[in-house]
């Protein structure tokens, strides 16, 4: 071949080659995510709402939230459950020597805030749905559970936090909400209830353990009304659960967690086996793939296996001692190395003691009504049950809080209990009551010009 | 690039002899003059060399033995010229009566300062560069130990901050250029090898506790001939978007014209040790300490957990056995590694063909790390004009992977921080495992994780010379990485619970590049030179990731993914695009006075359309002052004295695709049910981070040019930093990243190379390097931590990688409690009294390099020290528990220093768990009192060879045979009671912002190497 003549070819393919990268610039820059959709197009019908509201639901089993860390936050502070593995943050759960820098306290409150906020854009996105695309029932429907999902996220931050913003709006840009600050507990409580209201008529009379229909509702509003002390609403609420006994019973104690979705559970998360709850890695021994971060504490393994007091409810607790590694005892409510435990929200057995707890305080007490609902829980643990009459309202009140102590004891329960009857001076020695209230992360603090930090921290 | 200009250079200057030689007319008077062109140092024939009679027509060009035969006039006296690339020029008066003979022997000119080379884009006179430039040989880096060049560049040029932050052989390599620009955008620089931009982000995704694989390990360091580190902003400027933080360009070795073809091989093969380990604390050492917390705590006495058996305990500390499991996990390892290839040309063609193995075992067991490497370049010169060429390497890299640092089922946490006093069995046999910790045994036996790496990087170009100073350069550029990594848990192990779970997970990143580029340089009336480029590249990178989860298996015998009962996928994938086009000038005038200017504009995928562009300037001057008469005339000494001094900007890109867009994503799944989530809040805004950087720069060779050096100072200022700011947390996300704050890095660079001794049998030279960098964030709204218990703290005013904690003042002698700093003086202690203690920057780091040849022996030691430099032992934090953590984990001997009774002085309070009065812990507390100093210096190699004498390794057929004995990371001075100061478990945190923490990383091993290097 000539020179010239290759030059001339090489030439022109030169040519041709810029020629066509300059028209392909336009498609090198203007790339588009293969895995997310733009803020705008993300919910348009009856589908893409159902799929922001599943989002919701699984903010609300993150991790960090009802999947563990929330929960295990107020177990540890109720004190029948003890830090023994590696990460001490919580560890301050145990002692109450939590500060504003503890780990498991920031990642709570940007894991609540965050569901708070899938609420919102549910509610926001679904609200804004013409009625072509989307009919009314499924709209209210779907409405309706995200005001669920929002008054149980406010909720905790409430009884966690003490004094929190609230929000009520889905979050667009960063700065949307500033100027907003906290609020009371009680004015976010006063929230809650406004919500769960509004969810009520929204909502199906279906049953289904999973998911929110009118029944988790009411389920809520009774614990709610029981916090803020309304004895009344508390009792009614709790009366319409219990009195659908073809839909609720108090099951075989280690049945509900044996299996799944029993008529024990109001409302459960669901998991599965690649939607993973990690609960269960932090109670199982190392030798069962877990970590065991903690562990029963002696005092609640002793309590479960007391005949008169456990019954069968020491099915919670198992003893691995070895010589070597004595007083090894591991917990069995979150025990599925599958990853597929349920994370219990609501359960039948916390409505009758609600019950018995809102009979016992309400302005003229009922004290064999409280007494009765307390020995269904005590009955079906198989132990003593207790006389209807003769037991002042102090010790029925007591009898109460006990039964629910050993009740829950795995559960995000004991702690809440103890601080709103302002009894966990007297109980855990917690004797600042500022201290009943976690501090707000020192990271808002930092970044939220609108937040003041709680006394005491 | 800088060879594909020799060889032209070479061709263009034959062609131009051969023409004078068609032309000479038949003189009657012809002498014949012959002999050979020998290299001076070798003794090596030189093919190619020109050799021409000043004055006249007359040349002639050596054959493939070297040998020329000239025609001359006879019995005049004629000035002879011989040129070869790369050799100073030597001129010979000679006179020839007929016939005569005569050998010329060419010495090697290593500065060839008035050669035009090129440097990335940019051809320059070599004397007449403005920018700082830290070139590094491949003889430099040939014996120090390591799977990836980037370990071995460390301590070889000022400015550059290289840590290798594991042990693992292909594990993680820290590398910053003159400090490190950003926060959350990407801080590594830029790696170019052969003119390919290639990625240095690795493709792991399956967690090893903080370890990743090192990207860079996949070049075999053997292919490469040289590395230059670009630094200033005149240098990097024309990377513009992606040259921020440096840019290091590599070339490979390639084939020369008219050269013998040669074949290498280098064989070596030796072993790796832990120089140190752990001092652990003994069985019965942690039951003294378990009782005495016990006591402490206000306990019953009676009640210890270590009292007689025969009172109900576990039997008294003295009783307790102490079992070993550092020794079970670490071993001497087996290294070797192999390289053949073979290289030559002829007049057209030049060609180097590659390959290589190394096996490398870690010094942990399980883990090892082997690789094959394949390689190819050629160049081809169709005819006068165009040039064709194209580099290509293949890589497979195998790996075989356990979990080492932040991982409590892995084997370094087994072996180091169970306790010691448990024993490893059950008294069934089975493997014992305590609080979250994995067997030793189990994982030795039974952990099965793998990976694959398959990596292609390949560059193919056309030149066309349209003028002899006028040339255009075509190419196309791939990097193609596959990463397949499997990883399977049998039910012997504590993840592999309850009947095996398994992990294959399949990465895939390409970048293509399209790249143009218009050269031309031209000097005029011999005093001007001018230089000019002008080019355009188009880059995309796409990336995607597949992974299976699954569980449930028949058996143990039962490993592939196949065969388990459950199993789940998850796919991801991304993309990004980058037009830039860019151009540049120099001018030197006299040789003397040198400007140039550059400029880049780039657009990125990853910004929203309004803030696509971003353009980068940059400008440098030089003036070679010792070209001045002054000195000259008052200094002979002074070979070169020349001042620089540049200043430019560059960007940075380095985040996540379309992070500027508000999205929603899929994969927020709840039971059966899909679901999608709010994942990212828009910032149409977002734009480039920038960097401003000037540097003044003096250099200098003295003393015939046996002593030189050069100074350099910078001063980075990086702003708009791509940011990834804390929001509200009430908005529901924790960060947004936004174009917030700045930082600046500030600081010195000092070479000097010298040539102590020249004799015949004896030479003798040495280099230093030494740098200071200052970190500062200059601004930044809103402080915050990163890590797990906020470790690392980034604040307005302090330096990156800064360790925020609570500053333990002295242990009380009369409690025994540690006192800490009361910032706030409200007598507790609470969060608000955490501060900035230290931070991981070294305030210097440097390298010493002596290389010594008596006859036929050589010698080469170099040094690396790191000084200033804080660490935080993490180690110390869980092993010094103070009983805090129980029996299960383990401690460290210098627990056994705690305060025991009144009056005793130590820095180790007592053992306790429970809160003192102030709120502080005694243990277990972000406490200072786990910062240590962390400087070090460090024998890194020592090597001792002997090359048998030309005429021996002729006899048996050979060209060249070396033998050598190579150590590496002989000893290491330092304070820092952890097993290596260079650790870090972060390593896979993104774009490397902690440092510094150092957590059951398995150190940097001793190694030695024995090897034999021969060319036949």
């Amino acid at each position: 071949m000539k020179i010239n003549r290759i030059n001339k070819y090489f030439y022109q393919i030169v040519l041709a080659g810029s020629l066509l990268l300059i028209y392909s610039c336009n498609n090198i820059l203007d790339l588009s995510p293969q895995q997310s959709v733009s803020n705008d197009a993300a919910v348009v019908d009856l589908k893409s709402a159902n799929a922001a509201l599943a989002g919701a639901y699984d903010k609300l089993q993150s991790d960090n939230y009802y999947g563990r860390e929330f929960v295990a936050a107020i177990y540890l502070a109720g004190n029948d459950v003890t830090w023994s593995g590696s990460l001490n943050y919580y560890r301050a759960f145990n002692d109450h020597s939590y500060q504003s820098d503890n780990t498991t306290i920031n990642t709570i409150w940007y894991a609540i805030y965050s569901t708070l906020n899938e609420a919102n854009l549910v509610i926001d996105k679904t609200s804004a749905l013409s009625s072509q695309v989307i009919s009314d029932s499924e709209k209210n429907r779907i409405i309706g559970e995200a005001y669920f999902i929002r008054a149980l996220s406010l909720f905790d931050l409430g009884r966690t936090f003490g004094n929190v913003p609230i929000i009520t709006k889905g979050t667009i840009t960063a700065h949307d909400f500033d100027g907003v600050k906290q609020s009371t507990q009680a004015d976010v409580y006063a929230q809650v209830i406004k919500d769960l209201q509004t969810a009520l008529p929204l909502l199906p009379e279906t049953v289904n353990r999973n998911k929110v229909t009118k029944n988790t509702v009411r389920a809520l509003l009774a614990r709610v009304y029981l916090y803020t002390e309304n004895w009344t609403k508390a009792e009614e609420y709790a009366s319409l659960i219990i009195a659908d006994t073809g839909n609720y019973q108090l099951v075989d104690y280690s049945s509900f967690f044996k299996n799944k979705a029993t008529k024990e559970s109001i409302f459960e998360l669901l998991y599965t086996t690649s939607d993973k709850n990690t609960h269960a890695t932090y109670w199982l021994a190392s030798a069962n793939g877990g970590r065991h971060e903690w562990a029963p504490s002696e005092n609640i393994f002793n309590q479960l296996n007391d005949a008169a007091v456990g019954g069968t409810r020491k099915a919670l607790v198992s003893d691995l001692s070895t010589a070597t590694n004595p007083k090894f005892y591991v917990g069995n409510l979150y025990w599925r190395t599958t990853g597929d435990d349920p994370a219990y929200i609501l359960r039948i057995a916390e409505q009758y003691l609600i019950r018995a707890e809102a009979r016992a305080k309400k302005a003229t007490p009922d004290l064999s009504g409280a007494i009765a609902d307390l020995n269904a829980i005590r009955q079906r643990a198989q132990i003593a049950v207790l006389p209807l009459t003769g037991l002042s309202q102090s010790d029925v009140i007591l009898a109460i809080e006990n039964e629910n102590r050993i009740e829950f004891p795995f559960e995000a329960h004991r702690w809440f209990d103890l601080t709103r009857t302002k009894r966990a001076g007297t109980v855990l020695g917690v004797t600042n009551s500022q201290k009943w209230i976690f501090p707000i992360p020192y990271n808002d603090i930092q970044a939220d010009k609108d937040l003041v930090q709680n006394p005491s921290y | 690039m800088r060879n594909i200009l020799h060889i032209l250079v070479v061709v263009i200057s034959l062609l131009g002899v051969m023409n004078a030689q068609g032309q000479t007319p038949p003189d009657k008077n012809i002498g014949v003059l012959n002999g050979t062109v020998r290299d001076q140092k070798t003794g090596e024939p030189l093919i190619g060399a020109t050799i021409k009679a000043e004055g006249s027509s007359l040349g002639s060009i050596s054959d493939d033995k070297g040998n020329f035969i000239l025609r001359l006039v006879s019995g005049r006296k004629t000035r002879l010229a011989v040129n070869y690339v790369g050799y100073k020029t030597l001129t010979k008066e000679i006179i020839v009566n007929g016939s005569g003979s005569t050998d010329f022997i060419l010495e090697e000119d290593a500065l060839g300062l008035n050669e035009v080379v090129v440097t990335g884009y940019i051809q320059t006179k070599k004397n007449a560069k403005t920018s700082a430039i830290s070139e590094i040989k491949s003889d430099q880096i040939k014996n120090i130990a390591g799977a990836g060049f980037n370990e071995q560049i460390q301590g070889q040029a000022p400015g550059l901050l290289v840590s290798t932050t594991s042990g693992t052989p292909g594990s993680s390599v820290f590398v910053r250029l003159r400090g490190t620009t950003s926060i959350n955008a990407g801080n590594d620089p830029l790696y170019v090898i052969d003119g390919v931009p290639i990625s240095s982000k690795t493709l792991q995704t399956i967690s090893i506790g903080g370890q990743t694989t090192n990207p860079l390990s996949d070049i075999n360091p053997a292919d490469i001939e040289n590395v230059e580190i670009l630094k200033d902003a005149n240098a990097t400027a024309v990377y513009g978007a992606r040259g921020a933080n440096g840019v290091i360009l590599i070339t490979t070795k390639r084939g020369k014209n008219n050269a013998k073809t040669r074949i290498n091989l280098d064989a070596e093969y030796g072993f790796a040790k832990a120089a140190k380990l752990w001092d652990l604390a003994s069985g019965p050492d942690q039951a003294e300490i378990i009782n005495e917390a016990w006591v402490n705590d206000g306990k019953p006495y009676a009640t210890r957990p270590y009292r007689p058996k025969t009172e109900g305990g576990l039997g008294t500390p003295d009783e307790q056995s102490t079992y070993d499991r550092q020794s079970l996990a670490f071993r001497a390892a087996a290294v070797q590694t192999y390289n053949l290839s073979v290289n030559g040309g002829d007049a057209k063609t030049t060609f180097f063909i590659g390959g290589g193995y190394t096996s490398q075992e870690a010094i942990v067991k399980i883990q090892d790390y082997s690789r094959y490497n394949f390689r190819v370049n050629l160049d081809h010169k169709i005819n006068n004009q165009l040039t064709i060429g194209t580099s290509n390497s293949v890589d497979y890299s195998i790996r075989s992977l356990s979990r080492t640092a932040n991982s409590p089922k892995g084997i370094l946490q087994a072996s180091v921080h169970t306790a010691t006093l448990l024993p490893i069995y059950n008294t069934d046999g089975s493997y014992a495992k305590y609080g979250i910790f994995d067997n030793i045994i189990a994982l030795i036996n039974n952990n099965n994780h793998h990976s694959y790496g398959l990596r292609s990087i390949n560059n193919v170009y056309a030149k066309w010379n349209i003028l002899n100073n006028l040339s255009f350069k075509s190419s196309v550029s791939t990097d193609l990485n596959n990463y397949h990594e499997k990883r399977y848990f049998n039910t012997q192990l504590s993840d592999g619970q309850p009947s095996g779970t398994a992990t294959d997970a399949t990465s895939i990143e390409q970048t293509w590049v399209a790249e143009q580029l218009v050269n031309y340089f031209t000097t005029i009336h011999d005093s001007h030179f001018v230089s000019l480029f002008l080019g355009n590249t188009v880059q995309k990178r796409n990336y995607q990731n597949e992974t299976i989860n699954a569980s449930g298996f028949p058996s143990d015998q039962f490993q592939t993914i196949s065969s388990a009962a459950i199993t789940s996928g998850t796919t991801s994938a991304s993309a990004s695009g980058l037009v830039s086009y860019f151009g540049g000038a120099n001018y030197s005038f006299d040789n003397k006075y040198s400007v140039d200017a550059n400029l880049r504009a780039d657009a990125s995928s990853r910004f929203g359309k309004s803030n696509r562009w971003g353009y980068f300037p940059s400008l440098g001057a030089a003036w070679r002052i010792g070209q001045e008469s002054w000195i000259k005339d008052n200094f002979r000494f002074v070979d070169e004295l020349k001042a620089k001094a540049s200043i430019g900007w560059t960007g940075n890109q380095d985040i996540d695709d379309f992070a500027s867009l508000g999205l929603w994503g899929g994969g927020a799944n709840y039971g059966d049910a899909a679901g999608i989530a709010s994942s990212q809040l828009s910032n149409p805004d977002l734009k480039w981070e920038t960097t401003r950087q000037w540097n003044l720069g003096l250099e200098s060779s003295l003393l015939s040019n046996r002593l030189s050096f050069e100074v350099n100072y910078y001063n980075k200022y990086t702003y708009d930093l791509l940011l990834n700011v804390p929001v509200p947390g009430k908005t529901g996300y924790s960060s947004t990243i936004q174009n917030i704050g700045a930082m600046s890095n500030k600081g010195f660079e000092i070479q000097i190379n010298s040539t102590n001794i020249k004799a015949k049998n004896f030479e003798w030279a040495s280099s230093f390097q030494i740098s200071h960098n200052k970190n500062l964030v200059e601004k930044l709204p809103i402080s915050f931590s990163q890590y797990s218990r906020d470790w690392v703290r980034l604040q307005q005013g302090y330096p990156m990688y800064s360790f925020w904690l609570y500053k333990q003042l002295y242990v009380d002698p009369q409690t025994g409690n540690a006192v800490y700093q009361d910032v706030n003086k409200d007598g507790k202690i609470t969060t608000a009294d955490r501060q900035i203690v230290g931070n991981a920057w070294p305030t210097f780091t440097g390298g010493l390099r002596n290389t010594l040849r008596y006859k036929d022996f050589d010698l080469s030691a170099f040094v690396y020290f790191s000084v200033g430099n804080d660490v935080f032992n993490m180690n110390r934090f869980f092993q010094e528990h103070g009983g805090v953590r129980g029996t299960n984990w383990g401690l460290l001997k210098s627990q056994m220093r705690r305060w025991q009774k009144p009056g005793d002085i130590t820095d180790i309070p007592r053992a306790s768990t429970v809160q003192n009065a102030d709120g502080s812990y005694n243990n277990d507390f972000q406490s200072s009192r786990f910062l240590e100093d962390g400087s070090f210096l460090r024998l890194r190699n020592l090597t001792v060879g002997y090359t048998l004498p030309q005429n021996l390794a002729a006899k048996v057929g050979l060209t060249k045979l070396r033998f050598y004995v190579s150590g590496t990371n002989i000893f290491t001075i330092t304070k820092y009671s952890g097993a290596d100061p260079e650790g870090n478990t972060a390593a896979d945190q993104t774009n490397g912002t902690v440092q510094g923490l150092d957590f059951a990383i398995p150190p940097q091993p001793r190694q030695i190497l024995f090897g034999a290097n021969i060319t036949l």
